[in-house]
């Protein structure tokens, strides 16, 4: 008992792990892989390089519902000692409870400037997930069936799966059309590697008060796509039944590039003023269409016997004859009664699935040569869920070589989130962290539960080289008065030293 | 650089608090509580024990059968094959008969001798007309004046036919006296006196001046017995007698007085003997300890004719009231037959090898029964004994379980409920109520009935490793008939409360 409540245990806190798809570092202005949330964000550099593997990695959960807190109570040295159920179920909002993964990181990447523009290629793998799930997933089996029935409603536990596991080679052109407006435009090909959707995933469950009748029905369907050979044998007595077989890859590896796709990400940015600025961007605008090894896993409420009514399992008790027949074949009765909800895995041809796009809208305020203060809204549709956040945040760069930032973000059912970004640009070596929620790491007593206890939390970090630092053109000066101007301050510098710091991005 | 200096420094003292509070374990576990609070509800049973449920319980050996008026009845089938073999009643004797004689010779060499040998194989009780041999040894023995000269005899009947029909002639002769014929498959026609009569040709080829022979002859009949005859016989009295146990399971069932109404015993007979007439002269039903109730009141004649193909029905006796008890467990007949009544007047009877009767008694007992206070009890085992451990059980608040009943049985039921610890010999009782028999046609409907459990309760419950269940039925002094389509209809659910559970 204690085993299989400790791994429940484990694996409901392994799941609150979160954080969400950072924007810590879109507001870091020195450092280049902020033009990945707006292709219109101006790169101070001559150009980049990545290291393979450490450039940037985005490490992203973002949880509405399963905290650590709220599943486990401990004693005074720490020790857990108590499952709290109840406050799980209690605490959980009836509908939109979501858990989010985002992983990315970069194989490939550099980019160069040319005059006024500035082109950036990517290799990335990137991988999305969006669970949702209803308050009634938990609190059906924590509070009963007869918590509905009193009330006379219908427990509808229902869940919500949206993955997607892809390789994206993306171009990235960012331009300077004029000092007050910057575009950019970052089209995508994409290879899927993996997909899983659901399209439905419910089960409904009436009860009667009176008689504790029940009716019960469930609908499952689901489609399933991956690059690595597998099969599904599922019957209604093993729903495991799906094997993998990586070493298949190995003559199947065409499948890395089958699932093609393409995508785009927009960008504008209109610089009203050297002081105030509002920009827009569009991510994520795209599709794969996914044929390696397609399943539609299907489930539906069947009649399989007496037992069916109208659509619906109505469960009214065992009869006589059931009874005989399970004191003579106790697996037997089950079997029948799992006929009634039959599960299907059948290979499907090629779809098409559109991504979680993405859309941000900001607005800045520069305040002196250092300090940028930006209100920014973003959201996303996901599996018919719309999942708005607000961001403010401060940024600061210094010496023209150190990035903070400091914002808060207040999102669907996350409302305490303090994001800190570091970067330090050291000659050509650029090394930067940045999460969304400093809080998930900084409770005093327990840190690492503290980021269980967080319903945002995530990591993005990486080293990068990059050089040849770059000026933004001031407002209402154009290319030809900036180079005079420029050549002006060289004149300058040679007759003062030491030099003034460089103005950060205006 | 000061100020950058400064930031450094902080930004590094941050970082480095953060690690080295990092160093609590993630996931120390000592797990005892679970806070969970709710209840679920879940319908048990729903359907109908049928009476036909109820009284199989009784039924050991499958008597117990629905008519087509849907009455229940016991069915005791008694079948007795070969109940009367007619080749048992009626057998051959072996004959040994001698005759001797003297022939005065006017023809030599060769000269006839009538009737040198005549048997039959008639008795005072049977007359054989003709018949086909099924196995049988027929031994001549001839001899003409001691064998003193050479001859020939040919020994001739027409009364003893071959297959092909043939009369039979044996040969004898000074140095062959004796002939022995296998009967096998040979007919049989005795002449219109019912003997059977050889007569012999003789030849004698070198003596002379022979006037006189003296010849002696001698005939036995071994192992006689037909395929197939015609014949008359006198009528045969045989007594017929069989028992049968009832089987009536009583493991279940506790009654006082079980009193059947409207039974019927029926016999049924396959005959092909001839007409039989016959009586019932006891129907009884027995117990080993001498215990003996007679069913009928005075003897029941009847007359069986010829039925050679099937079973056909003969002859009822009505027993209006049967007060069973399990003492007495043996159901009885013995009947007495007359085999051929008319006898002799009868006639020529056909009959063979096979002639047999079959006889069956069939005894119905409609389940139309007076009960007072009877008790079926039935023993089960707990399916919750041992499931929970006692941390959840002990986390069960409360346990409500719902029983609804309608009651189509047309007698009183008072259901009882008790769980059994065997361990502690313990009894948890679940006290039900009464429920009203249907003797007017409408079923009684009993409203749900909540019975609320303790936690405690619960415990002993879950803990019970038997479950006692017994039904207390009462007639109310009807006599009711039980039909298949008389039920109970149960509706039973169950709901758990529960709240933390302490590990």
């Amino acid at each position: 008992m204690k085993k299989t409540l400790l791994f429940i245990s484990i694996f409901i806190a392994s799941m609150a792990l979160a954080a969400q798809d950072g924007i810590t570092l879109h507001f870091m202005r020195l450092n280049p892989y902020s033009q990945y949330s707006n292709p219109s964000a101006f790169i101070p550099y001559t150009g980049h390089v990545g290291i393979t593997g450490i450039s940037n990695v985005n490490v992203s959960v973002q949880n509405s519902g399963l905290l650590y807190k709220r599943l486990f109570g401990s004693n005074s040295d720490g020790t857990i000692t108590t499952l709290k159920l109840n406050t799980l179920a209690d605490k959980m909002s009836k509908r939109g409870n979501y858990l989010n993964t985002n992983i990315g990181m970069n194989i490939i990447d550099f980019g160069f400037r040319v005059k006024q523009m500035y082109f950036s290629f990517s290799y990335r793998l990137r991988s999305d997930e969006y669970l949702f799930f209803n308050r009634d997933v938990v609190a059906l089996p924590v509070h009963g069936n007869m918590y509905y029935a009193y009330q006379n409603k219908t427990a509808r536990p229902e869940l919500s799966l949206n993955l997607n596991i892809y390789q994206e080679f993306s171009l990235g052109i960012q331009v300077e059309i004029t000092p007050q407006i910057y575009i950019g435009v970052r089209p995508k090909l994409l290879f899927g590697l993996a997909h899983a959707k659901t399209k439905s995933a419910y089960a409904s469950i009436y009860t009667n008060p009176d008689d504790y009748t029940m009716s019960i029905n469930h609908k499952l369907d689901a489609e399933l796509s991956c690059f690595i050979p597998y099969s599904i044998n599922i019957d209604t007595t093993d729903l495991s039944g799906i094997n993998f077989y990586p070493e298949d890859l190995r003559d199947n590896w065409p499948n890395l590039f089958k699932n093609m796709g393409a995508a785009i990400d927009l960008g504008f940015t209109y610089r009203i003023s050297n002081m105030f600025g509002v920009s827009a961007s569009i991510l994520d605008l795209g599709f794969i269409r996914w044929k390696t090894n397609n399943y539609l896993l299907r489930s539906s409420t069947t009649d399989a016997g007496s037992y069916y009514n109208d659509g619906s399992f109505m469960f009214t008790g065992l009869s006589y004859d059931d009874i005989e027949r399970f004191n003579e074949d106790p697996d037997g009765l089950e079997k029948e009664l799992l006929n009634y909800f039959p599960v299907d895995a059948s290979p499907a041809p090629a779809y098409t699935r559109m991504l979680a796009g993405r859309f941000l809208v900001e607005g800045y305020c520069n305040v002196g040569k250092h300090h940028r203060f930006t209100a920014l809204f973003q959201g996303r549709i996901v599996n018919k869920q719309f999942l708005p956040s607000f961001t403010v945040a401060w940024s600061g760069t210094f010496l023209n070589i150190f990035d903070l930032c400091v914002n808060y973000t207040i999102a669907k059912k996350s409302y305490g989130n303090l994001g800190l970004g570091v970067g330090f640009n050291l000659g050509v070596f650029h090394i930067y962290a940045a999460t969304d929620n400093i809080f998930g790491f900084c409770n005093s007593k327990s840190p690492k539960r503290s980021i269980l206890n967080t319903h945002t939390a995530n990591i993005q970090a990486g080293i990068v080289f990059d050089w040849g630092k770059v000026q933004e053109t001031k407002h209402g000066q154009t290319a030809k008065t900036k180079k005079i101007k420029k050549e002006k301050k060289t004149t300058k510098e040679e007759n003062t030293t030491p030099a003034p710091p460089l103005p950060d991005r205006q | 650089m000061m100020k950058s200096s400064k930031i450094f420094t902080t930004l590094w003292i941050a970082l480095a608090l953060c690690c080295s509070a990092c160093k609590d374990k993630l996931f120390d576990f000592d797990l005892n509580n679970i806070e969970a609070d709710g209840e679920w509800g879940i319908p048990v049973y729903n359907g109908n024990i049928s009476v036909e449920d109820l009284f199989e319980h009784l039924d050991n050996t499958g008597l117990l059968q629905v008519g087509s008026d849907g009455a229940l009845k016991f069915v005791i089938e008694n079948d007795m094959e070969n109940a009367v073999v007619l080749r048992d009643i009626i057998q051959f004797r072996d004959q040994i008969i001698d005759t001797s004689g003297v022939e005065n010779i006017t023809h030599l060499p060769d000269f006839d001798l009538t009737q040198v040998i005549q048997f039959n194989l008639n008795t005072e009780d049977f007359l054989l007309k003709a018949c086909h041999v099924k196995n049988g040894m027929l031994t001549l023995n001839f001899n003409l004046n001691n064998s003193t000269f050479a001859y020939t005899a040919d020994l001739t009947t027409n009364q003893i036919l071959d297959a092909n029909d043939n009369p039979v002639s044996l040969h004898f002769s000074n140095s062959q006296q004796q002939q022995v014929l296998n009967l096998s498959n040979y007919r049989i026609l005795p002449n219109i006196f019912g003997n059977i009569q050889f007569n012999a040709h003789v030849v004698i080829p070198s003596v002379s001046g022979l006037d006189q022979v003296y010849y002696s002859c001698h005939a036995e009949v071994q192992d006689f017995k037909i395929h197939n005859a015609t014949c008359q016989f006198k009528t045969v009295a045989h007594e017929l007698s069989t028992k049968t146990k009832l089987a009536f399971n009583f493991d279940r069932f506790h009654l006082n007085i079980f009193q059947l109404h409207n039974a019927v015993a029926s016999i049924y007979v396959r005959n092909s003997i001839c007409r039989i007439d016959g009586s019932i002269n006891q129907l009884y039903l027995s117990g080993d300890n001498g215990a003996y109730s007679p069913l009928i009141q005075s003897v029941i004649n009847f007359s069986i004719p010829l039925t050679p193909n099937q079973y056909q029905y003969i002859v009822n006796a009505d027993i209006p009231t049967l007060d069973y008890n399990p003492n007495l467990d043996s159901l009885g007949i013995q009947c007495m037959l007359n085999i051929n009544p008319d006898g002799f007047s009868a006639g020529d009877i056909t009959i063979s090898e096979n002639s047999k009767m079959d006889f069956k008694l069939k005894t119905e007992l409609p389940v139309n029964i007076s009960i007072d206070n009877a008790v079926y009890k039935d023993t089960i085992d707990n399916g919750l004994y041992k499931q929970f451990s006692h941390n959840v059980s002990h986390s069960i608040e409360q346990l409500t379980i719902r029983v609804a009943y309608t009651n189509a049985l047309p007698f009183d039921l008072i259901p009882n409920i008790e769980f059994l610890n065997s361990a502690t010999g313990h009894k948890y009782p679940l006290n039900m109520v009464e429920l009203h028999g249907c003797y007017n046609g409408i079923p009684y409907q009993q409203e749900p009935v909540f019975h609320e459990i303790n936690a405690s309760s619960t415990e002993e419950i879950i803990n019970a490793d038997k479950i006692i269940v017994s039904f207390r039925l009462h007639t109310q002094g009807h006599t009711v008939e039980i039909k298949d389509s008389q039920f109970i209809h149960l509706n039973m659910g169950a709901k758990v409360k529960y709240s933390n559970i302490n590990l």
